[in-house]
């Protein structure tokens, strides 16, 4: 087997997959991909309600706040949710077919990608149609269309590192499904959705940084809504992702070839 | 260097395994040291009680598991047919399913496409073909996925037990395609309860016992094999060869019991030939599916035979024989009915 054929059959099958990811979780739904949007939407009209109506946050736009965090951050934790217990319910096929692992990962993160960019997009014209005049409508438009995309490349490679690492443990520490379930409820408000950084003391903001989901976060929300951010650190700090994904994937080798042992 | 002859080299390989519980762990080892070279379009059983390790043995050389200790090499395209139905997903078509299953035996999507007709006949599904796999007969299920996997054109093929599958026609028709890759010259490495099956299509046998190589060779390993479980036998035959004893004696046997026949016509060609050993397995006269292959006493012939259940009748079993110009129409009540055979 020569080394290209291997590398674009590995692309092929990870197409695939993502492909049948996608089309499995809108088979027989009446809506069918509205609810790509529809699922953010509704999300941002809940948590809204509530922090305007019941414990008013004092943020300009709130709503359109809201989603542009909601963005990412759905990404992020229907990534880890759907990939923890993953591998161990695929167990019949890995017991019984030999093909790279981490390929079950990278299409489950692939599929929710696909359903983040799709709403992205149309927040991204919705937002475009919201500008003064046609020329800054259209650079607008393009600059961010490009920044994001650019953005959501190395978001992606910090998520799939973490779904490989977090996944591949989950095998043998069962807890860890729990520890995902209560973790990703609990980040939900240790991250900037529902409040704004600039709410935060000094001290308390620092701390936050740390969680490089905020940064993230926080390019993301400034590409759509405008605001202040260092874009340089940012965007230094997002390329960690590339080591990041790297050890992950060391990680996640070394842990699948025991899988057997555990399932 | 091993030479370019070379299809699978297994260099003093281990596999552990934990036993678990909530306090310890205690090692078990599947195999144990084993060493293999197969060569390049060698056929090569593995013989073995429920486990010796022979499951083990063909998800190392098929890349499914990894070796504890010890080296497992390849060479050439492997396509292992451990459970040809593992990768299909219940709510995908017929169509969808091929290309996914297809693809995980290690064909590229556009070959797929060319094969996919030649798959869909094979099978024989063509106007379910793009129906959910759910609102399938677990027999289309197995036909679909007998059809991808004997068009993967693999190099070193792995074949499990329960790999002949299907309805009557259907199992003929998978026969003739297995008996037609073994004649390509493929390395083909596999295992099964059905010794007759094995016998007609291998020429190499390794009999593992206890996650180790007792004997590797010829035929002369599958008589030493069947000597010894035909010794594990020998207290279930009865000594006196009477032929009403006889009956009595394995109708009396429990349910679950197993008991082994040997084939004195050739009623059930090409899958049983005279001669062959088969094993029948006591079994609930109620529990029988149509197609299913099962062994009745019959007064005339004061005998077992082994037919395939063909429809019932006013509480009776009619059965056929595969081979139309042999084979009677047998009528089976529950009283004359013996059990299954295994392997079909």
């Amino acid at each position: 087997m020569t080394e290209s054929f291997a590398w674009s059959y590995y692309l092929d099958f990870i197409y695939l997959l993502t492909k049948k990811e996608i089309k499995l979780r809108y088979k027989r739904t009446f809506l069918g991909l509205l609810w790509v949007i529809l699922n953010p939407l509704l999300q941002m009209l809940i948590i809204g309600l509530v922090f305007q109506f019941f414990v008013p946050m004092r943020i300009e736009n709130y709503f359109l706040f809201l989603f542009a965090g909601l963005l990412p951050w759905g990404f992020f934790a229907n990534s880890l949710l759907r990939t923890t217990p993953l591998l161990v319910q695929e167990r019949a096929l890995i017991q019984k077919a030999a093909f790279p692992r981490e390929i079950l990962v990278i299409a489950a993160v692939l599929a929710n990608l696909f359903h983040t960019l799709v709403a992205s997009g149309v927040f991204l014209v919705f937002l475009t149609f919201l500008q003064g005049s046609l020329l800054s409508a259209l650079w607008f438009f393009v600059s961010r269309l490009f920044l994001s995309a650019f953005f959501f490349g190395l978001f992606l490679l910090f998520v799939l590192a973490t779904c490989l690492i977090v996944s591949a443990i989950y095998v043998r520490v069962r807890d860890l499904n729990f520890v995902v379930q209560l973790g990703v409820q609990l980040l939900f408000y240790g991250v900037p959705i529902v409040y704004s950084l600039s709410m935060l003391p000094e001290a308390f903001r620092q701390i936050l940084y740390f969680n490089p989901l905020v940064s993230f976060i926080e390019v993301f929300r400034y590409l759509f809504l405008g605001g202040d951010l260092n874009l340089l650190a940012s965007t230094i700090f997002a390329f960690l992702s590339v080591p990041y994904l790297l050890v992950a994937l060391q990680i996640f080798r070394k842990e699948s070839k025991n899988f057997d042992d555990w399932f | 260097m091993t030479g370019s002859k070379t299809a699978v080299l297994l260099k003093r390989v281990s596999k552990r395994y934990f036993l678990r519980n909530s306090f310890d762990k205690k090692p078990f080892f599947a195999l144990q040291n084993l060493n293999l070279k197969i060569k390049k379009g060698e056929k090569v059983a593995i013989l073995g009680d429920n486990g010796a390790g022979k499951t083990t043995l063909l998800k190392l050389i098929a890349g499914i598991a990894e070796s504890s200790s010890g080296e497992v090499q390849t060479f050439g395209k492997v396509v292992s047919l451990i459970d040809i139905t593992a990768g299909f997903h219940q709510e995908f078509s017929g169509r969808e399913n091929i290309y996914l299953n297809a693809v995980l035996l290690g064909l590229r999507p556009r070959e797929v496409k060319s094969l996919e007709q030649e798959i869909i006949d094979f099978a024989g599904l063509a106007e379910f073909i793009d129906q959910a796999i759910y609102t399938y007969s677990s027999g289309m299920v197995l036909r679909l996925g007998f059809a991808i996997a004997i068009h993967a054109e693999p190099d070193i093929l792995i074949l499990d037990e329960g790999i002949i599958v299907g309805d009557q026609d259907f199992q003929k028709k998978a026969y003739d395609s297995v008996e037609e890759i073994f004649a390509q010259g493929k390395t083909i490495i596999l295992s099964s309860h059905m010794l007759p099956l094995l016998k007609r299509l291998c020429q190499r046998f390794v009999w593992l016992e206890r996650g180790q190589i007792m004997m590797d060779g010829g035929q002369e390993v599958l008589l030493e094999y069947k000597k010894n479980r035909a010794s594990l036998q020998l207290e279930k035959t009865p000594s006196n060869q009477n032929a009403n004893l006889l009956f009595d004696f394995l109708k009396n046997l429990p349910i679950g019991e197993k008991f082994i026949a040997t084939a004195s016509s050739g009623s059930m060609e090409p899958l049983i030939l005279k001669g062959d050993e088969i094993e029948v397995e006591r079994a609930d006269f109620a529990d029988l599916k149509k197609g299913e292959v099962i062994a009745f006493w019959s007064e005339d012939l004061q005998n077992v035979v082994v037919h395939r259940f063909y429809k019932l009748e006013k509480g009776k079993i009619v059965t056929k024989g595969d081979n139309n110009l042999v084979a009677d129409v047998g009528h089976v009540e529950e009283r004359s009915f013996l059990g299954r055979v295994l392997g079909f």
